[in-house]
């Protein structure tokens, strides 16, 4: 593999820009059982961690929308001390940066899952103040003031890079963003889902068995796009761009408008192998549009 | 690695029924496939695979075969496929029945939940087990795939709720009746979810345990989900299950099952 595609952020070197969005990889073992050896990415990331085992929500938990769909999952995991001892050191032997998405429904449950964290030798953090299907996560990522505390919290008890995740459903993500960066994060990754719902007419009934939960996919890109600018704008530490990326050319799109890095979601689980596709593209149109580093796309939009 | 991904050929798009179709795909290399298993096929037009039981397959001719019930639009859409169409296939998935030889088998079918019971009879069939086949429609009309199940079964019992083929009645009560006659060492079974409500009613007591007149039994299940992956990591498809050890968890339909130990099977209301 040619080094074409390489990053260098958080002091973390990564082959490619691309990395899987918390919550469409599990722990990783499935799509490198079933599809790709999963260390053909920049970069790996857990499903959402939280303090304890959480079964989460009642079914149905999915819902397809126009160019979408819909997810309730309610971040059921096994939670933090099984990942450290079952699911990490498969996340570590790939030789990627390994990022766990940390969440909790208080300030004392971020740190205790980060406080775990520190101990182990993973790479970066990943704080979740946005999953929109647990009772408190939202309101920890809806609220400036609420995100500095908790992600000052947070940045007392870890030296590892620490990226915050950001919900889409404010008035400004940016203002958001500025909070955490003044609390101590190193990066800003976001969007998370938009908040949504189906009915089913027959029954009257939402889809969902939580009744609503978090659109992604396609229909969520140009939402995304906008935030991530938005971001990008406001603040100065590097930003990891998702919502909806389904090929190269969204990808390049997201870098565009600020992304230093990217994590594909949906589209992981609809189409796992668009992405052995998407960095075997990405490195072509590097090859013919004359570019020797990312660096020179980040933030080049007219 | 293979990967589980397939771009397949339509060969063959014939209905069964006025709202059942019969797809056959064609593949350039064929995996290992285990009865029970399924296939999840992009829908041109929609962000969502649609997973259905593989019915038949064929490791010499590297053909797959589907069924499904035209239910919505993603149906709909599928069902206007040509001959000589590319379809997207991930497959083959789930974990399939158990695969056992020499044993006497009930298989138990409601309505649609026929399709990945057949190619589990015919493997059942090959591996010397016996088999006994309870299939339930709602009519005549839907009764399908008859002459395919009695080809590999020691016997076919019908039961239709309008009585206009086979028994009036449901396939459920008629394993119970039979249960002595035949003595199964297994049970398998897919339909809808009430139907599994219905078989763990029946065999199982309040309490969990196998009720003594069906001692000796063990029930395998198919379970359906609504899916967002197919291979599980959205974790979208979850089944309440409760281990013999103890473990209560939330499974994954798609990749820990289709096929459940319906004794482990945890219905919440």
């Amino acid at each position: 593999m040619s080094k074409l595609l390489q990053r260098k952020v958080f002091g973390l070197e990564f082959k490619n820009p691309i990395i899987p969005a918390s919550g469409c990889f599990n722990m990783g073992k499935e799509v490198d059982a079933n599809f790709f050896p999963i260390k053909i990415f920049g970069g790996l990331m857990s499903k959402g961690i939280t303090r304890a085992n959480r079964l989460g929500n009642p079914a149905p938990r999915v819902a397809e929308t126009a160019s979408g769909m819909l997810n309730a999952v309610g971040l059921q995991n096994p939670g933090v001390d099984h990942f450290i001892k079952h699911d990490l050191p498969f996340l570590k032997k790939q030789g990627s940066p390994v990022f766990a998405n940390a969440c909790g429904n208080t300030v004392d449950d971020y740190l205790y899952v980060v406080g775990q964290l520190e101990k182990t030798n993973i790479d970066a953090i990943e704080l979740n103040v946005s999953c929109p299907n647990v009772k408190m996560g939202l309101s920890f990522g809806t609220d400036a003031g609420a995100v500095e505390e908790v992600v000052s919290a947070v940045r007392k008890i870890t030296k590892k890079p620490l990226v915050v995740k950001l919900t889409p459903n404010v008035t400004s993500p940016a203002l958001i963003a500025k909070a955490a960066e003044n609390a101590g994060a190193d990066g800003i990754s976001l969007i998370n889902t938009l908040g949504g719902m189906a009915v089913d007419i027959k029954t009257r009934k939402p889809v969902l068995g939580n009744r609503a939960g978090g659109l992604s996919g396609a229909a969520v890109k140009p939402v995304a796009l906008k935030m991530v600018h938005d971001v990008y704008k406001a603040v100065k530490i590097p930003v990891i761009g998702l919502g909806g990326i389904q090929n190269y050319k969204d990808i390049i799109e997201f870098m565009l408008v600020g992304a230093t890095l990217v994590q594909v979601g949906t589209t992981l689980m609809t189409d796992p192998m668009s992405i052995p596709q998407m960095i075997a593209d990405l490195e072509n149109w590097c090859k013919e549009n004359k570019i020797k580093n990312l660096d020179e796309i980040v933030g080049g939009l007219l | 690695m293979q990967p589980k991904h397939y771009i397949a050929n339509v060969v063959a798009l014939e209905s069964l029924t006025f709202n059942v179709f019969k797809m056959t795909l064609q593949l350039k290399t064929f995996p290992k496939i285990k009865p029970g298993q399924f296939l999840n096929i992009k829908v041109p037009g929609f962000s969502l695979r649609r997973p259905f039981g593989i019915s038949h397959y064929s490791e010499k001719d590297k053909t797959v075969s589907f069924c499904f019930m035209l239910k919505g639009d993603g149906t709909k859409e599928l069902a206007k496929a040509k001959v000589g169409d590319t379809l997207d296939v991930l497959m083959p998935l789930g974990n399939g029945f158990l695969q056992i030889k020499n044993k006497t088998v009930a298989i138990v079918s409601g309505g649609i939940g026929l399709f990945p019971l057949l190619p589990t009879a015919k493997g059942l069939a090959e591996a010397g087990n016996k088999v006994h086949s309870f299939l339930g429609f709602t009519n005549k009309d839907a009764a399908i795939l008859l002459d395919e199940f009695k080809a590999h079964s020691t016997s076919t019992t019908i039961a239709t709720d309008d009585g206009s083929i086979g028994t009036k009645g449901y396939v459920t009560d008629l394993i119970v009746k039979e249960f002595d006659k035949i003595k199964p060492d297994y049970i398998f079974a897919c339909g809808p979810e009430g139907m599994f409500k219905t078989l763990k009613q029946q065999f199982f007591t309040a309490d969990n345990t196998l009720k003594p007149q069906f001692a000796g039994t063990e029930i395998y299940v198919s379970l359906e989900q609504r899916m967002a992956c197919g291979f599980g990591v959205g974790k979208c498809c979850n089944q309440h299950v409760k281990l013999e050890s103890g473990d209560d968890h939330m499974a994954r339909v798609c990749c820990d099952g289709p096929v459940f130990n319906l004794k482990e099977v945890v219905f919440d209301v």
